[in-house]
């Protein structure tokens, strides 16, 4: 397929995502960062930091950037993606 | 899928425009210098705010002397606290709604009158467990016969032990805590029911608590194995039905006080919320809403099924067996009685933030003819009517974000507007305060089942960032304004950017690097546990 995926988690420990891993099964890589905020544009708005769903393609380039979920449109982008 | 990639969305069918300068999807995400390749280039330097491309166009005006369209969910009203932070999970009983947030506890909104509802109570939290300043839940499960609640708490950064507790609520505004559990185990979804409950537990299964008046809840029993992802459960007689995640739908017999799994039923994406109606479960699995026949619980079968547009999180059976699921991006509705779940309504919860609404969960109340949603900051109240032959208006992509463009130069996207409804759509116009964003054609007639094009255009008067809202006016009953988020020149990465080097760990220790993922399509999600 060449997709790789990963649920990025700014400023919790270890033990706390450790837990929410167990607690839901899943089962892509959860990495740990110190922060999430200030480094994307927030074309939204948004009143929270929470989520951020960046898709990038096989060059790195940001090819989507929301701060809100919206799987059809992140579904769209990943398919346009793969096909190039 | 609805949502078709850019390339391919200039072949969709009933491509159509009222008229004028016929531009149409003539360009996706391309760009220029100088004024651009039509009149609304020019409109837009100016500056003025105004959006509609003016040209030649002459858009129609909106008719009302005829015979209005029906409004399926009627919007009635919506209500927020103070600082409310997303609601998680409600449930109505007559005019009162008991609802869990994420940082005001349990609040009960009196919704008599649907277009002012108020709150009775908020941050209702337990003493010791919950976060003292962001009381916390997660989910309810009432039992209004014996006036009682259980809320529960799955556990993450704020309230980092799982709990469940018990409040009596026989008067609404004063809850008066009983008594509660503290487990090991994550608690979601909750089945209260003369003074038992069904806890769902996530890979720990199916928690059984009992209320004996002592001090304390206790655990009585337990169910898990390998296959344990348990949700939200559902109680009928004595089987209880268990959403279960990635795993599917579970059945169990809790005759006994040990729950005894009775059959699982894999399903497609991942079931987060199941209700049973005339021995029919209707689940909601992420990408897919279901219906089971579960008439013999130990062999259930799907008899109904459907891909949805948004993310089915949540749902419960409105009048007129109108399936309604909570989408995330909007609330829809769907035929319970074909196997097909043909969808018949969607409705966009307004929001006065600049967020797209994000809509976590729903309840009905049938006989009340009312239909109660949650979002981010407020509780909406709709009055559900017949569904109606009427026009739907569904645009992509939701928002449209415009890469830095300097003075002088412009950049196009394009706006596709669907229509999935049963009568033609008409955008009578389009409008916005930012600067500089033209729309054309401005205005554009869509048969039911077809799609135009909007080309939307952005020549930047400024280099200060622009963030706000396209305004359609339509005939969709539901949605006579319909917005869209538009946004240009915003500072920090965007598309179109390199994402910067990064090296991170994961859980498990490996290492993790941007310079790894290369030849790869990459998805980062961040998130957060709470």
């Amino acid at each position: 397929m060449g997709l790789s995926g990963g649920g990025l988690f700014g400023g919790e420990s270890f033990a706390t995502v450790s837990a929410f891993r167990d607690q839901t099964n899943v089962t892509f890589p959860l990495l740990l960062r110190q922060t999430v905020s200030g480094q994307y544009a927030d074309p939204d708005g948004s009143i929270s930091p929470y989520p951020i769903d960046v898709i990038i393609d096989r060059e790195g380039t940001i090819r989507y950037l929301r701060h809100e979920f919206d799987a059809a449109a992140m579904r769209s982008t990943i398919e346009q993606l793969l096909a190039e | 899928m609805v949502h078709g990639r850019l390339a391919t969305w200039f072949g969709l069918v009933g491509l159509s425009a009222c008229g004028g300068s016929g531009t149409t999807a003539a360009a996706s995400g391309s760009s220029g210098a100088g004024s651009g390749t039509s009149a609304s280039a020019t409109d837009g330097a100016q500056g003025d705010g105004a959006t509609a491309d003016s040209g030649e166009v002459a858009c129609p005006a909106r008719d009302d002397t005829g015979e209005p369209f029906g409004d399926a969910l009627e919007h009635l009203g919506r209500a927020e606290g103070d600082s409310f932070i997303e609601i998680l999970d409600m449930v109505a009983d007559g005019s009162l709604v008991y609802s869990c947030t994420a940082t005001q506890g349990l609040t009960i909104w009196d919704a008599t009158d649907g277009a002012a509802a108020s709150l009775v109570v908020e941050n209702v939290g337990p003493e010791g467990l919950a976060h003292p300043s962001f009381p916390r839940c997660q989910h309810l499960g009432p039992d209004f016969g014996a006036g009682q609640v259980v809320v529960t708490n799955r556990g993450d950064e704020i309230q980092p032990d799982p709990w469940l507790y018990l409040y009596d609520i026989s008067d609404p505004s004063a809850p008066q805590p009983l008594r509660g559990l503290q487990t090991t185990a994550s608690i979601e979804g909750v089945v209260l029911d003369d003074g038992r409950i069904w806890a769902a537990a996530h890979k720990s299964g199916i928690v059984v608590v009992d209320d004996t008046g002592g001090s304390a809840l206790v655990q009585v029993a337990s169910f898990s194995d390998e296959a344990s992802d348990a949700w939200a459960p559902f109680k009928v007689g004595t089987t209880l039905f268990v959403a279960e995640g990635t795993t599917g739908l579970r059945a169990y017999d809790i005759s006994g006080d040990e729950p005894a799994l009775l059959s699982t039923l894999g399903l497609p994406g991942s079931s987060k919320d199941v209700i049973v109606v005339d021995d029919i479960a209707y689940v909601a699995a992420s990408a897919h809403v279901l219906a089971v026949d579960v008439s013999n619980p130990s062999q259930m079968t799907i008899v109904g099924q459907r891909e949805v547009r948004g993310t089915a999180l949540a749902l419960d059976m409105g009048t007129d067996r109108t399936l309604l699921v909570a989408e995330w991006d909007e609330i829809r509705g769907y035929d319970a009685d074909d196997p097909e779940l043909r969808e018949v309504l969607s409705e966009t919860v307004p929001t006065e933030a600049a967020n797209f609404t994000r809509v976590l969960t729903l309840d009905a109340e049938p006989s009340a003819g009312r239909v109660y949603a949650g979002e981010w900051r407020g509780m909406h109240a709709y009055d559900q009517h017949e569904v109606a032959m009427s026009p739907e208006v569904v645009a992509t992509p939701g928002s449209l974000q415009f890469e830095s463009t300097a003075v002088g130069e412009f950049e196009d996207l394009v706006l596709v507007i669907r229509n999935p409804g049963t009568e033609d759509l008409e955008i009578f116009g389009a409008a916005s305060g930012l600067e500089g964003v033209t729309v054309d054609p401005p205005c554009v007639s869509v048969p039911p089942g077809g799609a135009a094009a909007m080309e939307v255009r952005f020549t930047p008067i400024s280099d200060a960032p622009q963030r706000g809202k396209l305004i359609l006016e339509t005939n969709d009953p539901d949605e006579p304004e319909f917005s869209v988020s538009v946004s240009g020149n915003i500072v920090g990465l965007d598309v179109g950017d390199p994402n910067p080097p990064f090296e991170l760990t994961a859980l498990d220790g490996t290492q993790w690097s941007l310079d790894d993922l290369k030849g790869q399509v990459a998805v980062l999600a961040y998130f957060a546990t709470f």
